[in-house]
């Protein structure tokens, strides 16, 4: 049989090159519908490697051939339309996702065309960040990490470095103090090697890859890592697991007001990314007022500077045409002692005088009273309706008597 | 008509913007309210004590047996009297915030 081995090893670059390319996160697919009545839908396959099909649910297609998908989706869809067989399913857009981060504009999935280089990934990525160390930029796949001088290339002294594969992670490090990768081994989500790892990137302190065994909730991950660093968007932290792509606001963690961070897995990688903070972010730790009641939109608002109550209510759109003014109230809390202050806004804005310079504090609930009215007109709505009700039954017994 | 008058003038004064101390603190039985420095009476723990001043900007202080407490640092609490004031004493724990 040892003929066989040759034979084999002539045959296999025909086998490869004529194995159908199977469908990776980033690519687009047209999907048509053919009924309750046709629809066409151009979808991008998420990074978890799912499409969302509306209200037939999501469709995991990654690693499957285009055929393979179309087949999946008339499976999925065969108990909800006549005519499954009908549902098309084809490749339009062949680039896919890469992950970038470290010292680029914007760290985050990037889409990439089939040969496109790490360099192209960084200009993708908005380009590289003023201090980026291009000469040791990584490129983990596969569970193996490799080293790439792109500064080498773009002065024409070394060869172009490798294209891009579907899921590669590239980290493009800071030139001096470096934040090393949390170990030399670096995989891809879902593959063995991530079972009990956690890979943290973006704006932390030591972006890389930490045991689980160490990180029992995200925060700890997020301390494993460094900690976020001052330009951390905290607010729109990303959780990726093979089973979901999560939106977390670790400010509202950290400052102990959200109670259900999502759990890591217990099988599978976990990716926790924190994007920069975008400019017309508001600091998600500045100190905050609450501001609730009769206003256009009641909620907490951050203390910008000196603010008066009357800055506090405008900052909540203004009160509501139910709003009750004469019934402003400004609370406080601290150790031993709560205070409320009842203020007449309309009269202070007729009057003006002292009570227009009070200052909210930070923590202060500014509470505008709503008008009842409402209430009794549906009250009195209902006694009417009844009434009408009642007499209308009296005359009928009246007329049959 | 005298008792008619008599009645609106009781109504006028019981109108008016009051500062409104509600002792809550049962580890201090007993607390001495003071109003810009002027002692406005006493006031136990379960119990509430109601004055009238001038709407505006006023400090107030509270002395207990027990001496400095937390209630009333030596600058007094800051409150302005517009409407009405309340400030409910409780003992002492973490502010929510």
């Amino acid at each position: 049989m040892t003929f066989l081995r040759p034979l084999a090893l002539l045959l296999a670059p025909l086998l490869l090159a004529a194995a159908p390319p199977t469908l990776q996160p980033g690519n687009t697919v047209t999907v048509v519908i053919p009924d309750p009545r046709p629809e066409t839908q151009q979808l991008v396959v998420d990074p978890t490697g799912n499409i969302p099909l509306g209200r037939y649910g999501r469709l995991t297609v990654t690693g499957l051939t285009v055929e393979a998908a179309q087949r999946a989706a008339r499976e999925q869809l065969k108990a909800y339309i006549r005519n499954p067989q009908a549902i098309t399913l084809a490749l339009v857009d062949a680039r896919y996702f890469v992950f970038v981060t470290g010292q680029v504009e914007r760290s985050g999935f990037v889409r990439v065309s089939p040969g496109e280089t790490v360099w192209q990934a960084v200009q993708r990525a908005g380009g590289r960040l003023q201090g980026a160390d291009l000469a040791h930029v990584r490129l983990a796949r596969e569970g193996k990490e490799q080293v790439l001088d792109v500064a080498a290339f773009l002065a024409g002294q070394a060869e172009a470095p490798p294209t891009l594969e579907p899921g590669d992670v590239v980290f493009v490090p800071a030139a001096v103090g470096a934040p090393q990768a949390g170990t030399g081994r670096v995989a891809l989500l879902g593959r063995a090697a991530l079972d009990d790892k956690i890979f943290v990137l973006g704006a932390v302190g030591k972006p890389g890859l930490y045991d689980r065994a160490g990180s029992a909730s995200l925060l700890t991950a997020l301390g494993q890592a460094g900690g976020p660093t001052p330009e951390a968007g905290l607010t729109g932290a990303r959780l990726l697991t093979l089973e979901a792509s999560h939106l977390v606001d670790l400010a509202a963690a950290l400052r102990g007001e959200l109670n259900s961070l999502p759990h890591l897995p217990e099988k599978g990688g976990a990716i926790l990314y924190i994007p920069p903070r975008r400019a017309e972010d508001p600091d998600p730790f500045a100190p905050q007022i609450n501001v609730i009641g009769g206003v256009t939109r009641p909620g907490r608002y951050p203390l910008v500077g000196p603010t008066s109550l009357v800055e506090a209510v405008a900052m909540a759109g203004g009160p509501t045409k139910e709003a009750e003014l004469d019934e402003l109230y400004l609370v406080r809390e601290t150790r031993s002692y709560t205070l409320a202050q009842r203020f007449d806004l309309e009269r202070l804005l007729a009057e003006g005088g002292a009570p227009m310079r009070v200052r909210v504090q930070p923590g202060d609930t500014v509470s505008v009273g709503q008008s009842a009215y409402d209430a009794w007109r549906t009250a009195v709505q209902i006694i009417s309706d009844v009434a009408v009700i009642s007499a209308a039954i009296l005359i009928f017994m009246g007329a049959q008597n | 008509m005298r008792w008619i008058m008599l009645m609106a003038a009781l109504a006028a004064w019981g109108c008016g913007p009051t500062i409104t101390i509600r002792h809550r603190d049962p580890t201090r039985p007993l607390a001495k309210v003071f109003c810009d420095g002027q002692a406005q009476g006493d006031v136990v723990a379960g119990r509430e004590l109601a004055f009238k001043v001038e709407p505006g900007p006023h400090t107030l202080l509270l002395r207990t047996r027990e001496g400095a407490t937390p209630w009333h640092p030596e600058a007094g609490v800051p409150v302005i009297l517009d409407d009405g004031v309340v400030v409910t004493l409780l003992p002492d724990s973490e502010p929510a915030q």
